[in-house]
């Protein structure tokens, strides 16, 4: 089944007048489980796609659905419930809320949905915590910890509703190569527990743990690279050198 | 660097082009209240000097009705050595209801409603003289008639009007040839007023007016002897005249200057207010737009340039900005100015601009650039604390502090709505910057409810129980007069029996003679029941036996009494030992009154009837029929007595209420649109961030606007509240300042108004411009969070 069907997806944006068709006419799909990623040169529009999908952005035109829901005409109070409870977000910057202490700012969506009561909310930002292993920063300002641990905060929070689908926008770009495989490694494992994960990237590397990979260019998608799911028997130097070339062969 | 510098400041210009333009709108209110005030009562006190020359008023006058050895008070007067010129003004006293007018277009009425006494004069000879409104002595012809300007205002008669006169059965007609000032009986609060008729007009009148006084006026070699001069009429062994007021040179001009000085004072408060806020919002403004460029300043300093320069790079903007703003404003007080001053050019015409009225706006808007800028200066001292690293770094002006409300970030787990958490957390952590927006609510309010108060006290029916005299519905007034005592066996008849009186009791006025250090003086006494007609007590209590005694505070200070003295009093041959049980604050007959309940047998100064009416009755269908019942008393509605006396000072009030109250209506919804845009601005991103995660826009709205309410209904509350507390003990200041025989002042204050106009007014404003600005909450979008 699929988790996102994206038809003839068009984005044009007016800035004095002169209008920019950003994205013109996209359309994939993405099964459930799947994981993602979209890749492409600066200004392709690979995050304008990641929000527009994520509805929060409005489409110029097209048509987006997740889990069989149409966004077309569905209000912003609508859309906004959508993303509290089915849907993660995370981006490159953590932007954690800075008036918050690290587990506030993971139990926060937990609290707004009020799907479960807030100490369950409370006891699953703990597991998350421990899991990402930031459990001993729980109580520390955000400007008191290291950016790898502000981005697996984010994650933890993106977690806390237990979102069927995933976004993220350019996770590992402010992180350095240790963190950035640590925080790939952490989505394999989610994915791998059934979580549909969207990433918009431009980094070879985490790109090939993904099973497929949607290359834009020019508001278009140009190719897309099926890789499977990455297994245990994989190697993952193989994979990231197919995509690599693949990469070299879009002009990457 | 130059030409860095100037395109950096025009970038800022247009880039903060709301920010900058409110910051100026407020630099220019206030510079410009501030110019207009000081240049108001510049003009205001050129005015009166300019009057007060011309018309030259006695240092010193004594009115008196009746008889007296004329020889002898001027061998008396003449022979102290202070006087200069002494002349007596013979006047005719004509009761209103007398006095009818018919204008050009057969409109008809008279002057019955007035509580004024109106006097009838020759222009007089030496000094005291009545002007036009070009400030010329008014001389008449015969059948001519000068009418006060108090009257001209209040029923609308033009030159070429008539009044007609109406006395002992003749009847005299005069043609209104000119409208009058009269500096030394200008004011509503005097008490009286004078018509001018050619000499020959008034010898007519005056051998038929049935009630004849006198001003015995003097003019002094030095001002400063007035006291002295005052003690030496006064002692008795000098039997002068003393059948009525005197009244002094400070008083006259006082009483002139009062209503628009009170207004001008209100405008300077409201300035000085004003400029406090915008000092604080500049603060505010300042600091946010230096967060907001740290890293810019970290590079301007990276790349070579010292503490020194980035200082005057902001320096100069705003220099600009307060540079316009106080020129600008500094032009524009002229034309204000000639707004607030068009009661004062009608009352005392405009006197000459000086030079000096030309350079004080300047001079004015001057001094309040010099404070600006150094307030900036203290502002600005930050950027010299800056840490180069840490602003490249991350984006600080100094090294974080770890803020102890920060690490403390928890969200309260009271709330079920995380935004309404979230809300009071920003509150909690953010004080020092919400407090800006409470600190402006706290002092507009202020400056709408002081005003206010003032105003609804002094037109309160209440009021006058602080003044000495009581509350009641109708004052029926008997001033001496032939065949006294049967004209009010007639009215004390009447109010006993007519059915619309519920309530009737009957004061007399009279005189003793007390001792004080400077010999025998005249007391001014009142007898009557006081226990239906109560007034507000300083101290102590109302007389309520034969020997007790209460005096008005002027007295208490006069005589040097405590309560429980004994104060003998001479009244006519008897010396009574009077107890004083009580001392209360007066405005009446100059503030040095006394009250007794013993019936004494004196002459009677004046009889007054306080009378209540039954419920439902038609208070002024009373005082008509009465008026034309007993055509020799002042018959007045009560209401209609206080806003004649306070009606000058009211009007100014009033007026410049209605300024403060628009001007502060408009800062506070300038100051909300500023603040909450700067606010939202800085938020933009974690705003963003909420509707990323699943808050709606209107969760986002809601917690603006419930931190909003929370800061402006605090603002506004505490704003009242520090009215209530210290607005008393300030207006008492003031008036014994004035030295009005008031030195406390309870505020009458009506609850819907206070309400209304200085809290709910405010707070609805400001909320009001925040819930329009909250909508911008819609542009929000996460695409543009990294560019912010």
């Amino acid at each position: 089944m699929n988790i996102i069907e994206v038809r003839n997806l068009v984005k044009t944006f007016e800035n004095n007048s002169i209008k920019t068709t950003v994205l013109k006419g996209i359309s994939f799909d993405m099964a459930e489980g799947e994981f993602v990623a979209v890749m492409g040169q600066s200004g392709s529009g690979k995050s304008t796609l990641l929000y527009n999908i994520s509805g929060m952005d409005q489409m110029s035109s097209g048509q987006v659905t997740i889990d069989q829901v149409d966004l077309a005409g569905k209000s912003d109070d609508q859309l906004a419930e959508l993303r509290l409870n089915m849907m993660g977000f995370i981006f490159q910057n953590n932007y954690l809320l800075k008036n918050l202490s690290l587990f506030d700012n993971i139990c926060l969506p937990g609290f707004k949905a009020k799907n479960d009561s807030r100490e369950v909310v409370e006891e699953r930002a703990q597991q998350l915590m421990k899991r990402l292993n930031i459990e001993d920063v729980k109580d520390s300002a955000i400007h008191q910890v290291s950016g790898g641990q502000l981005q697996r905060a984010a994650i933890c929070r993106s977690l806390i509703n237990q979102p069927r689908i995933l976004f993220a926008d350019e996770p590992t770009g402010s992180l350095n190569s240790r963190n950035a495989e640590e925080v790939m490694s952490i989505f394999n494992q989610l994915n791998r527990e059934g979580m549909s994960i969207l990433i918009v990237t431009h980094d070879p590397k985490i790109a090939s743990v993904t099973d497929r990979i949607i290359y834009l260019k020019d508001g278009q998608i140009e190719a897309q690279l099926e890789l499977g799911k990455l297994t245990e028997s994989d190697n993952p130097r193989l994979r990231e050198e197919k995509t690599l070339h693949w990469l070299i062969q879009r002009g990457f | 660097m130059k030409n860095y510098k100037y395109s950096l400041i025009r970038n800022d210009f247009v880039r903060n082009k709301a920010i900058n333009l409110t910051l100026f709108v407020f630099l220019f209110i206030s510079a410009l209240l501030m110019a207009t005030g000081v240049l108001v009562i510049q003009r205001l006190s050129g005015s009166v000097d300019q009057i007060m020359d011309v018309t030259n008023p006695p240092h010193f006058l004594q009115m008196h009705v009746g008889e007296f050895e004329r020889e002898q008070v001027e061998d008396f007067v003449l022979g102290t050595g202070l006087v200069s010129q002494y002349q007596v003004q013979d006047m005719a006293n004509i009761e209103g209801i007398h006095i009818s007018y018919i204008k050009q277009d057969d409109t008809r009425g008279n002057l019955a409603d007035s509580l004024l006494d109106n006097y009838f004069v020759k222009q007089n000879e030496s000094f005291d003289y009545l002007v036009d409104l070009d400030n010329q002595i008014v001389e008449l012809l015969p059948g001519e008639i000068g009418l006060p300007l108090i009257y001209a205002k209040r029923t609308g008669i033009e030159p070429g009007d008539r009044i007609v006169i109406q006395q002992a059965e003749k009847v005299y007609s005069f043609t209104v040839k000119t409208i009058l000032r009269d500096a030394q009986m200008g004011s509503s609060l005097s008490g009286s007023i004078r018509f001018l008729l050619h000499p020959m007009d008034f010898e007519e009148l005056y051998s038929h007016a049935m009630r004849q006084e006198s001003i015995i006026g003097v003019r002094l070699h030095e001002e400063g002897d007035i006291g002295k001069f005052e003690s030496l009429y006064k002692d008795e062994a000098n039997k002068m005249p003393q059948n009525g007021v005197s009244i002094t040179y400070p008083l006259i001009k006082l009483v002139n200057t009062i209503g628009d000085g009170l207004m001008s004072g209100v405008i300077i408060i409201v300035s000085l207010v004003l400029i406090v806020i915008s000092l604080i919002t500049m603060r505010f403004t300042v600091l946010s737009t230096l967060e907001d460029e740290v890293r810019e300043i970290g590079v301007l300093r990276a790349v070579g340039l010292r503490k020194k320069d980035v200082n005057s790079l902001y320096q100069m903007k705003y220099r600009i900005i307060a540079l316009v703003a106080c020129l600008m404003a500094a032009l524009a007080s002229f034309g204000l100015g000639k707004v607030f001053m068009s009661n004062i050019s009608l009352n005392f015409g405009l006197s000459r601009a000086t030079p000096l009225s030309y350079l004080l706006p300047f001079l004015t808007t001057a001094l309040i650039y010099i404070i600006v800028m150094f307030s900036l200066g203290r502002v600005l001292k930050i950027v010299s604390k800056m840490n180069v690293l840490s602003a490249l770094r991350e984006g600080k002006i100094v090294r974080a502090k770890d803020s102890k409300k920060q690490r403390d970030g928890r969200l309260s787990r009271l709330f079920q709505n995380p935004e309404t958490s979230l809300g009071l957390l920003d509150l909690r952590i953010n004080t020092k910057s919400w407090l800006v927006l409470m600190m402006v609510l706290l002092l507009c309010s202020m400056i709408i409810l002081v005003p206010l108060n003032i105003y609804s006290t002094l037109s309160s029916p209440d009021f006058i129980r602080f003044l000495g005299a009581s509350r009641n519905d109708v004052r029926v007034a008997i001033q001496y007069q032939p065949e006294l005592e049967d004209f009010v066996r007639e009215v004390r008849e009447a109010s006993k029996s007519d059915p619309e009186i519920e309530l009737a009791r009957e004061y007399q006025s009279f005189r003793g003679m007390a001792e004080s250090e400077n010999g025998w003086q005249t007391l001014l006494m009142e007898s009557g029941d006081y226990s239906e007609f109560p007034i507000e007590m300083a101290s102590g209590r109302l007389p309520g036996a034969a020997d007790e005694m209460a005096v008005s505070l002027l007295n208490q200070e006069k005589f040097g009494l405590s309560l429980g003295d004994i104060f003998p009093v001479k009244l006519g041959q008897e010396i009574v030992n009077f107890q004083i049980v009580g001392v209360y604050q007066d405005i009446t007959n100059g503030g040095y009154t006394t009250k007794v309940v013993r019936q004494v047998d004196q002459d009677i100064l004046e009889y007054a009837f306080y009378l209540n009416l039954v419920p439902g009755a038609d208070h002024s269908a009373f005082v008509d029929r009465w008026s034309e019942d007993f055509k020799q008393a002042k018959v007045l509605l009560f209401k209609e007595m206080i806003s004649q006396t306070v009606g000058t000072i009211t009007s100014s009030l009033l007026y410049a209420l209605s300024v403060v109250f628009v001007l502060s209506l408009i800062i506070i919804s300038l100051i909300a649109v500023l603040y909450i845009s700067l606010r939202m601005y800085k938020q933009y991103q974690e705003d963003a961030t909420l509707l990323a995660l699943g808050f709606t826009k209107t969760n986002i709205r809601n917690s603006y606007l419930l931190k909003s309410a929370l800061v402006i209904f605090a603002g506004v509350l505490l704003g009242a509240s520090i009215t209530l507390v210290l607005g008393e003990p300030i207006m008492g200041a003031i008036f014994a300042i004035f030295g009005f025989g008031i030195t406390s002042m309870n505020f009458i204050i009506e609850p819907i108004w206070f309400a209304l106009l200085g809290c709910l007014s405010p707070a609805a404003i400001a909320l009001g411009a925040i819930a329009i600005m909250t909508s911008k909450v819609d542009q929000v979008t996460i695409m543009n969070m990294g560019n912010i």
